[in-house]
């Protein structure tokens, strides 16, 4: 009797999970439970063709197959994200290639889809024979390390103001939380180009936050006042720690004869 | 009319004035001397990374001299490295300290964005691995910076 062979394409394994993606290929029977495994992806297919989605199939742990509506597509892109590719000219750099590892599982996996062509009125149970799948081969992507890498690993000590101006180059965030975090020298340098702002508000408890923040900031936000539609005024001082020090002075000083 | 650098290994490098003095050291040192053939010594940088800035500076003598400007935005872009920079700054990273030390500021420019590009994008973590640096912060002072951090970016 000749009805389905049940083609597992490969296994994948990722996160711990295993999924098999399954597609019906050719038409011979081998055993009972294929064919039970048959009868599902038959109906499954029927109901994907009536929602114009391309379907995936996935066992179940019972061994009964589902239908995921989620392109695999998407998912290759999910973890083969643009960040992914910039993290991994480090890995690559420290003899680590695990992340190549895993592209080379992929290379030769494919996504199968299916197109039925199904006739007005399909019966699942006794038309089954007119598949025509398709195969659509997924492209092997190179990853492509846009920045220029260094041939050694080891930075040479720089001097500070190397390192500054290096700092120059970086945003806020990655000064923040990056550099920022590697090691006390770094730490130390970069702060210097981090801008930390301290907001004053006319509100209880927020004069004393300010005043622990205070040996950080370079600016200040000034809330004028309880209105959010208020506008505000940002003060940035650098050079001028008088001017700085006179100001916190006239806060504490005005907070202290509010409360009086 | 040439000069003569001496490198820190003793070797001569014969070059135009005009590619010698893209370095502002040794522009300045060339107006101290004034008309001499005395040879310029360079105890700072080895044979093998002057030949790199000798071909750095050959290859952009006709670039026009830049002047810095106190109206650049401090937060400089470094996006923009031209193409033949770039494949040159994948030799070697003493360069950069060779053009800190030369005060070849284009040059200085390029190695630092170099290194910024590769610093983007990065954890701590990475960072120190790519860069062969010792975490030298206990988990407290880690904790504390995380925390400055976060605060300053809740603004």
């Amino acid at each position: 009797m000749t009805i389905f062979i049940v083609y597992i394409s490969r296994h994948r394994l990722f996160n711990n999970l295993v999924s098999f993606e399954l597609a019906i290929l050719e038409l011979r029977i081998e055993q009972r439970e294929t064919f039970q495994t048959l009868k599902w992806a038959t109906i499954l297919m029927f109901v994907s063709s009536r929602v114009r989605m391309s379907p995936f199939f996935n066992l179940s742990p019972q061994g009964q197959p589902t239908f995921d509506s989620k392109l695999s597509h998407d998912e290759y892109y999910q973890i083969y994200s643009r960040d992914s590719e910039i993290y991994a000219d480090s890995i690559y750099n420290s003899d680590n290639y695990n992340h190549r590892e895993l592209e080379d599982d992929y290379e030769d996996d494919y996504n199968i889809c299916f197109v039925p062509s199904l006739p007005h009125k399909f019966n699942p149970k006794r038309d089954i024979a007119p598949f025509n799948p398709k195969i659509l081969r997924r492209k092997f992507v190179e990853t492509m390390v846009v920045q220029p890498l260094l041939d050694s690993p080891a930075l040479p000590e720089l001097p500070p103001e190397v390192f500054e101006l290096i700092c120059t180059h970086l945003s806020q965030t990655t000064l923040r939380r990056s550099v920022n975090r590697v090691c006390k020298s770094w730490h130390e340098i970069s702060n210097r180009c981090i801008s930390r702002t301290g907001i004053w508000r006319p509100l209880e408890g927020a004069l004393e936050l300010l005043l622990q923040q205070w040996p950080l900031i370079d600016t200040l936000e000034l809330w004028l006042g309880q209105d959010i539609e208020l506008p505000t005024k940002v003060v940035r001082v650098q050079n001028y720690m008088e001017d700085w020090n006179a100001f916190v002075a006239t806060i504490v000083g005005s907070a202290a004869s509010d409360c009086d | 009319m040439t000069v003569i650098l001496v490198s820190s290994d003793n070797q001569d490098f014969k070059v135009d004035k005009e590619v010698a003095e893209r370095s502002i050291l040794i522009k300045n040192m060339l107006e101290d001397v004034g008309e001499s053939d005395s040879p310029i010594p360079l105890p700072n940088v080895t044979a093998a990374v002057l030949t790199k800035v000798i071909e750095y500076c050959e290859h952009h003598r006709n670039d026009p001299v830049q002047v810095p400007e106190e109206t650049d935005d401090p937060r400089k872009r470094s996006n923009d490295i031209e193409e033949w920079d770039m494949k040159f700054m994948q030799v070697d990273h003493e360069i950069i300290l060779a053009a800190n030390y030369l005060d070849i500021k284009p040059l200085l420019d390029v190695g630092c964005k170099t290194v910024a590009n590769i610093i983007k994008g990065k954890t701590p973590e990475e960072i120190r691995k790519a860069f062969n640096i010792v975490n030298d912060f206990t988990p407290e002072e880690e904790a504390q910076i995380k925390k400055e951090n976060e605060w300053a970016e809740d603004r």
